[in-house]
């Protein structure tokens, strides 16, 4: 059983595809794990939200190297990086860009002047520190990749990645990102305080002489290649339907957990499902498999699904995370029916 | 598609391999079930004294096995399962990746939807096929201890233990099942101190009446009644045997009363042959009247007439032949015919305070002894008289005391009959189960609805003064109806009843509003004299029947409206005690009641009702004390 089998004729091609796959993971991660000390789920999860081309909310206080994270990642992807500090004053304009008139050749005319947006890793610090308003600018961005100023719709160059931050404590003068946006998340990864051996890591690498440089590991291109092939991995119809059910089950209304029908008000959308599957996918591929299994689904239930499920005034009272209720309908769930 | 067969015949071993190891399990648990079955009926078998066929028994648990067998091996087994068996074989001491389930997924859907699969699903069921035939069945699906093997070996060591467990001869069995029965098991009887009072009075009655006209007989049966009386109201006696003496005592009262009856019948014949002749008027008169001082009297005077002239004697002597033929034909008549004449002439007389009963059957030997002797002393004393003088003088004069014994019993026999039916009705009572005690209690709410009302015209009066409370009075009016008119009180309110389980019916019973303690401990007082009602035996309960909520052994409230009013038997017990409880009614109420005897004995009310007439005139008759307090 132990013994690996040499793959059928034919099919070689799809087995060294999806062993490149694994490799160049491992490249990635080894090359962010140089600069960046530990957070190995948290670098996991980013970089499975960049290959199913969608966005990480990441929260947790300042301090733990969110910052550091995404100039790494942009780094070793060769991408272009952009950071925006969200305020209460930040306008949408400072953030997708603006109209300006330009004088050139005697003449003056409008030209626009894009924003920080325009790039292909952007790093929202603080996200809701700004308004709902400038909030809300981030959305058809994320969503369909593209900025619209002055009835001029203006595309974002793939790869477009969102890492939003925020502070789960300090919760004075801001403004909690409504539930639509909160859904446009792919995931959403809380940030824990590091080890103590992994604080130690941290000193000696920040404080010493010598700063850790990160070489590029993939491009653009591969990067793109890589998604495409994410999007190729087939899934079982029997880890699917696990999938379903899951999604289904945080629904009061639907579900058969008592906890969910007692606490949770909304459950997740169908985008939910999807990043549920799509990550699947990609902890499948990592692993050097061609399908996922039910446990790739269980392992990115949390992270997928924990800002999709909206807990009532009864759970918020009673301080119940929406990883615990997740854990809940996971213990519950029965792989087959 | 190779790969895809590979992968459908490896996961096909599997499934066989996993079918006989069903058939195993199956096979197993049939066995256990057949093994403890068996179990029973060897128990059973054994319990008759029968013979266990353990050869039937041996092919019975071969058979069971092989049907669970039968039944586990053909049970589906879904590929699916195979699939995972595969998958934990391979992942074994790592993570699950499901590959061979997967595999069988895109397998089946390349052959529902014969499009070409992906690359990578095609490689997938390439990867699993190749994994799926490295893996034996005998590792995929190991041999294991079949799960109800403890269940079977308990059932075979339980058969072993019945098997060989030594038994009782049957014959043993049925001499310790005869000895079990022979043993008493009759409960001693336990009567409510008052609820005999009725009884008692008349057995009271009875004995004054024996000791007023020295009538031994029924001075003998009224203390035997008594002393059954005391020994129910002691408990002393169980039901049967109560039963027993009380019937024992009713015939042997009823012998007497129907003998005291017919010579009362005889003695008016012999009085009315005598009134025609002067000589011979007074005592006929005498006879006629139940008097045996005025008989003695009228005997000397005869006797003194017979000495004194020989035309009167021989007018004596023809006349007591007369009487001697009167008793046989008064002897003869029937007594039931002239009752309820008789009873009306007494009815209609002024100031009569006991009446006339007549025999409402035949007539018991003795009887008929006590009037041939009769017949045989009026025929020997005309005889005397138609010879001398001084031997018709003596034979009067000697005559005098069976002349007299039989006036005397003649005038007690009324006293007999109502001992008779004193002691019928306490069987009958007895026999309906009212003297128990509890009896009442257990008619649901009946004692304590009865005592929180008051009577007609009362407004709550006994409540209030029996309570000893001021709130008395209160619950009471605020309880009480004008159902049974009269009744000032009688707004229709909300009475609660609690359900008491223990049947403390009257302990627990409470009203809503004040001078609920006052009502409620008059209402315990009360209960335990109060009659049985002849409203529940005579017509069913004016309320309805009595509902039995679910109380699951918790009091529970129970809510009714209270415009029914008081029952009959309240009304009339009652009214017995404080209403007409005066001297008029002593006086009409000892008209009624020999008349109520004599219908009673006649045959004018069913059978079946004359327990409650009987129960209706115990209840209203007039007590000492309250006939005391009301007489003037």
């Amino acid at each position: 059983v132990t013994t690996e089998p040499a793959p059928a004729p034919g099919l070689a091609e799809a087995a060294a595809a999806v062993g490149r796959f694994r490799e160049d993971l491992d490249r990635l991660s080894r090359e962010i794990g140089r600069r960046v000390v530990g957070q190995a789920e948290i670098v996991e999860g980013v970089v499975a939200a960049l290959l199913a081309g969608g966005h990480v909310l990441l929260e947790g206080v300042p301090g733990l190297g969110k910052t550091l994270l995404v100039k790494t990642l942009a780094e070793a992807l060769e991408l272009s990086f952009a950071r925006i500090q969200f305020t209460p004053d930040l306008m949408p304009a400072d953030v997708v860009g603006t109209n300006m008139i330009v004088e050139s050749a005697g003449e003056r005319r409008f030209e626009f002047q894009r924003g920080p947006i325009f790039a292909n890793l952007v790093l929202a610090d603080e996200i809701n520190r700004a308004t709902p308003k400038t909030q809300s600018a981030l959305l058809e961005a994320m969503q369909e990749q593209s900025v619209t100023v002055s009835k001029q719709t203006y595309p974002l160059a793939p790869p477009f990645f969102v890492l939003a931050t925020q502070n789960p404590i300090e919760m004075e003068g801001t403004y909690p990102l409504p539930e639509a946006q909160l859904d446009r998340f792919f995931f959403k990864l809380r940030v824990e305080l590091p080890g103590n051996e992994e604080l130690h890591a941290i000193l000696d690498r920040t404080t010493g002489a010598v700063d850790p440089v990160v070489r590029p590991v993939l491009g653009r291109a591969r990067l793109l290649e890589l998604r495409d092939l994410v999007r190729q991995v087939p899934v079982a119809r029997p880890i699917q339907d696990y999938a379903v059910r899951l999604v289904e089950a945080t629904h009061p209304a639907r579900s058969s957990v008592a906890r969910v029908r007692k606490l949770v008000r909304y459950g997740s959308s169908p985008r939910g499902a999807q990043a549920v599957i799509l990550a699947a996918k990609i902890r499948a591929l990592a692993d050097g498999r061609f399908a996922p299994s039910f446990e790739d689904v269980r392992r990115s239930a949390a992270p997928a699904l924990r800002h999709r499920v909206l807990l009532n005034f009864e759970g918020e009272a009673e301080g119940v995370s929406t990883d615990a209720v997740l854990a809940e309908i996971l213990a519950a769930l029965p792989e087959v029916t | 598609v190779t790969e895809t067969a590979e992968l459908l015949r490896a996961l096909r071993r599997i499934r066989r391999r996993a079918r006989g190891l069903a058939a195993l399990e199956g096979a197993v648990a049939g066995a256990a079930v057949a093994l403890a079955v068996l179990a029973l009926g060897v128990v059973a078998w054994r319990a008759r004294g029968a013979t266990v066929p353990w050869r039937l028994a041996t092919l019975w648990g071969a058979g069971a096995a092989g049907l669970g067998a039968a039944f586990a091996a053909t049970r589906p087994i879904p590929l699916a399962r195979c699939a995972r068996l595969v998958d934990a074989a391979i992942d074994r001491g790592g993570a699950a990746t499901d590959r061979v389930l997967s595999a069988l997924s895109f397998a089946g859907a390349e052959a529902a939807a014969p499009p070409a699969l992906a690359p990578l699903a095609r490689a997938a069921i390439s990867d699993a096929s190749a994994r799926a035939r490295r893996c034996t069945p005998a590792l995929v699906a190991p041999a294991r201890r079949p799960a109800s093997l403890p269940a079977f070996a308990g059932a075979a060591l339980a058969l072993v233990v019945v098997g060989a467990w030594p038994a009782r001869a049957p014959g043993a069995r049925r001499d310790a099942g005869r000895l079990a029965a022979s043993e008493p098991t009759e409960p001693r009887l336990h009567v409510a101190a008052d609820a005999l009072e009725a009884e008692r009075a008349e057995l009271v009655a009875a004995a004054e009446a024996a000791a007023q006209t020295g009538d031994v007989n029924l001075r003998a049966l009224a203390r035997e009644a008594r002393a059954t009386l005391d020994a129910l109201a002691e408990g002393a006696l169980g039901r049967g045997e109560a039963l027993d003496r009380l019937t024992d005592l009713a015939a042997r009262a009823k012998e007497a009363a129907d003998e005291a009856a017919a010579e009362r019948a005889a003695l008016r014949a012999a009085g009315k042959a005598l009134e025609p002749t002067a000589a011979t008027r007074a005592l006929g008169r005498a006879l006629g009247g139940d008097d045996p001082e005025a008989t003695t009297r009228a005997l000397d005077a005869l006797a003194a007439r017979a000495e004194a002239s020989d035309g009167a004697r021989a007018e004596i002597a023809s006349a007591l032949g007369t009487a001697a033929a009167g008793v046989a034909s008064g002897a003869g008549e029937d007594a039931a015919g002239g009752a309820g004449q008789e009873g009306r002439r007494r009815l209609n007389r002024p100031g009569a305070a006991t009446g006339d009963a007549r025999s409402d059957g035949g007539r018991g030997d003795a009887g008929a002894r006590r009037l041939e002797s009769l017949k045989r002393d009026l025929e020997d004393a005309s005889a005397g008289c138609r010879g001398g003088a001084a031997d018709c003088a003596k034979r009067l004069r000697d005559d005098k005391g069976g002349l007299r014994g039989a006036a005397r019993d003649a005038a007690g026999a009324a006293e007999r009959r109502r001992l008779e039916s004193a002691v019928r009705q306490m069987r009958e009572r007895l026999r309906r189960g009212d003297l128990e005690e509890g009896s009442r209690e257990r008619r649901f709410g009946r004692v304590a609805r009865g005592e929180q009302r008051p009577s007609p015209g009362q407004k709550g009066e006994r409540g209030g003064e029996r309570g000893g409370q001021e709130g008395g009075q209160e619950g009471a009016e605020a309880v009480a109806s004008d159902e049974g008119g009269g009744s000032e009180g009688g707004e229709a309110g909300e009475e609660v009843f609690v359900d008491d389980p223990s049947g403390d019916a009257a302990a627990g019973a409470s009203t809503k509003g004040a001078g609920t303690n006052g009502a409620a401990s008059a209402a315990a007082e009360s209960a335990a004299v109060a009659g049985n009602g002849v409203g529940h035996e005579a017509g069913g309960d004016p309320l309805g029947a009595g509902s039995t909520p679910p109380t699951r052994g918790r009091e529970r409230e129970v809510r009714v409206r209270s415009s029914a009013g008081p029952t009959r038997s309240e009304v009339i017990e009652s009214s017995a005690r404080r209403g007409f409880a005066t001297r008029d009614y002593v006086r009409v109420f000892g008209d009624y009641q020999p008349v109520v005897e004599e219908a009673l004995a006649s045959g004018a009310v069913p059978e079946g009702r004359r327990y409650v007439v009987r129960r209706y005139f115990q209840l209203i008759r007039p007590r000492a004390g309250a006939r005391d307090a009301r007489t003037p």
